[in-house]
């Protein structure tokens, strides 16, 4: 209960503080989300954070995989004293079949996050779901439901050094990153697994996507134990562990497309929360008056590591490539700032005025950095992203109010002519074939009457010309009668009063609409980096990339992984 | 069979907007379904009806009294309406001479109206209570589907006769039932083309990197 109460308290202090953020006007624009780097109150941090804090233990119950790493395996970590137990399964995977997107049928390991310690008959059972994926059938033990290819390039390369008694070759592990790479990771009650209620008593457990973020770090620990066991299978005589340090710098690979978007339009009050603690995060460290020895030491420690990672990103994305570029040139150039106001007054607002007249990403990867210097300061803010409301309609609300909020909080979306055919080029839907979401051109592709309400600014327009009828007086009730296309966009409206971080300030159906800009914040707020953008709407990331391993989660620096570069 | 919140709250949202619901109402009675399904397992049996009766054209509204009387509510198409008239105190009390499901009225109530103490009566007897997302109900309330002589009010306390029911943590949705939940989302989902297959997701059709 005191736990709880000082929860609400942080909460309440963080609205508080409203006023001195920077403004969803800002904040909520995709370029500006689409440059959002890790912070340390993205969510794999926070589990780590938490791990590591609960002294935390990996057991392997079950390893039963033949010669080539075909079979089953059941890894177990404690956490707040409860068994969880990731349950893989893998299996042979002919090169024409690996594909990330939603519609493959067969991948190269299978996985669930069962709840407790699995017993013979769960395993039976689960045999025979798991690897059908989204065509299997589970029960509520079941937390998390995943898959994962193999990095063709790296996987088969580490097996075959390590069976030779070498370390994989460095420019391989440095440009790849991952083992595997996961491209679904279901949690919240998806074909009959676990609704998220079940798990929301579980203390730290309980935060956005730590279930599912602790599902992928044992993936990520099961594909580091499954090379070194098909090495040792090929060549017990001379085969090696892999060292210490590659087993740090090789995270999970994700690969992640469309379906990631609507969640951010969907979700309006959770994302409002997960913004609205980045901010506070933001604004407590730019009020900061002066760093102690050790914040000055850690700072100038982040630059150069933040240089080498840089260095280390790589992608063939021209866009992205060309982002990186400057912000190579733009970090270097920020390198004698950071001498210069490590010992003056509120030196971290003092670094991030510099980046101003910067590009967004250098400004958003300076953010970041400031955040990461702050510790006890404001990791107790990740308790506040949480939603527990959701959007509400106030039906009492006069007409005249909630006209008046609409033209406060989307006069963004006032400025948006649809009359011209490219803010009103594309539309979003459900494509028939596995539910895959997909991107269609209005002009020319059938499936625009099905289209999934994405178009925010669109239907804010089509009130407003609907409003011009009715009596400033009248309530929101009434309106709704006569116009019940309107509740949707309406409660929206009335939300965003109390949670104005939860609509993204762009039209996402114009032709100038990336949508990888949605998959990078979201991402980020997970904790990825090393974004490779496949296109404009599919991006391949690195999780877990520098982590301490679960042999490595009571070291003293465990918590230090920021934006990892390989020495 | 068994079937998760999560599941059951998408697929209804689905089903009832491709049955030709408005997104937000749609949103609220997928809701409203999951929460009163909860309570009541049969109550799934109707849900795919209900959706399809959902065609009348809305209310007309006569403002000039505090009470309000309606001859025939489609539920699925109304009951959010009906909510928000309580919630904004439009109405204090509401008649309605036949209704095709109480429950999901009920549903509807925990999901929009916690804050209210709502009471359902039907002829003059008192069978349901609705208050901070709890369920008084009558031992018979749950074996209720359409109704007459319903009647549904703003109250400072329940009727003793009324008991607090406990939702089960789970759902328990019949496969035919389901199937017909599903042909329904099936209007929301787009056939397949070749161009959207290789472009529409953004990512080519193999990936071995």
């Amino acid at each position: 209960m005191k736990q709880k109460s000082k929860k609400s308290e942080l909460c309440k202090l963080t609205q508080d503080l409203t006023a001195q953020l920077r403004p969803a006007s800002e904040v909520m624009k995709l370029a500006r989300l689409g440059s959002f780097f890790p912070t340390r109150l993205s969510f794999m941090r926070v589990l780590l954070r938490q791990l590591s804090k609960g002294g935390s233990s990996l057991h392997i119950k079950n390893w039963s995989l033949n010669e080539k790493g075909f079979g089953k395996a059941v890894l177990t970590i404690k956490y707040d004293g409860m068994p969880y137990s990731l349950i893989a399964f893998t299996h042979p995977l002919s090169d024409a079949k690996r594909t990330d997107r939603v519609i493959a049928e067969a991948w190269d390991s299978t996985y669930v996050l069962f709840d407790g310690i699995p017993s013979d008959i769960d395993l039976d059972r689960l045999e025979e779901q798991v690897p059908r994926q989204e065509a299997g059938r589970y029960s509520n033990r079941e937390l998390v439901l995943s898959r994962a290819n193999k990095s063709v390039r790296l996987f088969e390369h580490v097996v075959d050094s390590l069976s030779r008694g070498v370390q994989p070759e460095r420019k391989l592990v440095e440009t790849t990153g991952y083992l595997m790479r996961t491209t679904a990771v279901y949690g919240n009650g998806k074909f009959g697994i676990a609704d998220r209620h079940k798990i929301l008593n579980r203390g730290n457990l309980s935060g956005p996507f730590q279930i599912e973020m602790l599902a992928v770090y044992l993936i990520r620990e099961f594909t580091h134990k499954l090379v070194e066991h098909i090495a040792k299978s090929k060549s017990p005589k001379t085969a090696i562990r892999l060292s210490s340090e590659n087993k740090r710098y090789l995270g999970i690979g994700n690969s992640t497309g469309l379906g990631m978007a609507p969640f951010l339009i969907s979700h309006p009050v959770l994302i409002n929360n997960w913004i609205l603690a980045r901010e506070t995060a933001i604004t407590r460290m730019r009020e900061k008056v002066s760093l102690n020895i050790s914040e000055k030491t850690k700072l100038l420690t982040l630059y150069e590591r933040v240089k080498k990672h840089l260095k280390q990103w790589q992608t063939a994305d021209m866009v992205q490539a060309n982002r990186i570029t400057i912000l190579r040139k733009e970090w270097d150039e920020l390198g004698p700032k950071f001498q210069s106001y490590t010992d003056d007054y509120h030196p971290l607002n003092k670094l991030v005025n510099e980046t101003s007249e910067l590009s967004i990403e250098t400004q958003e990867l300076m953010i970041s950095l400031i955040v990461e210097i702050g510790g006890d300061e404001i990791d107790d803010l990740s308790h506040c992203m949480n939603s527990n409301a959701e959007a509400r309609l106030r039906p009492d609300m006069s007409l005249k109010s909630l006209k008046k909020i609409m033209r406060k909080q989307f006069d963004w979306a006032f400025k948006i002519d649809f009359s011209d055919p490219d803010e009103n080029f594309q539309f979003w839907y459900t494509s028939a074939s596995k539910l895959e979401p997909r991107l269609g051109l209005r002009q020319t592709e059938e499936g625009a009457e099905k289209e999934q309400p994405l178009d925010i600014a669109k239907r804010v327009q089509e009130l407003e010309n609907a409003l011009k009828d009715y009596d400033e007086n009248e309530i929101t009730a009434v309106f709704i009668l006569k116009h019940p296309e309107f509740r949707y966009i309406v409660r929206r409206i009335q939300t965003s009063l109390w949670a104005p971080y939860g609509e993204i300030q762009d039209n996402l159906i114009g032709k100038n609409c990336r949508p990888i800009d949605m998959l990078r914040c979201k991402l980020s707020f997970f904790g990825a980096a090393k974004f490779d953008p496949k296109s404009d709407r599919w991006t391949r990331i690195t999780l877990y990339q520098g982590a301490p391993t679960a042999s490595e989660l009571a070291a003293p620096d465990a918590d230090d992984w920021w934006l990892p570069a390989l020495n | 069979m068994h079937r998760s919140f999560s599941e059951t709250l998408f697929l209804c949202y689905k089903a009832c907007v491709g049955g030709g619901v408005d997104v937000g109402n749609a949103q609220d009675i997928a809701s409203s379904a999951a929460k009163i399904g909860a309570y009541q397992f049969k109550f799934f049996d109707f849900l795919p009806s209900l959706i399809q009766a959902s065609k009348e054209p809305p209310l007309s509204l006569n403002t000039s009294s505090k009470i309000a009387k309606f001859e025939s509510i489609s539920v699925v198409q109304n009951a959010s309406f009906l909510i928000d008239c309580l919630q904004s105190n439009l109405y204090k009390k509401i008649y309605i001479k036949h209704i095709d499901s109480i429950l999901l009225l009920a549903g509807t109530c925990i999901h929009l109206a916690p804050e209210l103490k709502v009471l359902i009566s039907l002829n003059d007897q008192e069978v349901a209570g609705i208050h901070q997302y709890s369920l008084l109900a009558s031992k018979e309330f749950l074996s209720f589907t359409k109704a007459d002589n319903l009647k549904l009010e703003i109250v400072s306390q329940f009727d003793d006769n009324l008991a607090l029911l406990q939702p089960s943590d789970t759902l328990f949705i019949e496969e035919k039932i389901w199937r017909e939940l599903e042909v329904l989302a099936s209007n929301t989902y787009v056939p397949e083309t070749e161009h959207s297959r290789l472009e529409g997701a953004g990512a080519g059709l193999t990936d071995n990197d």
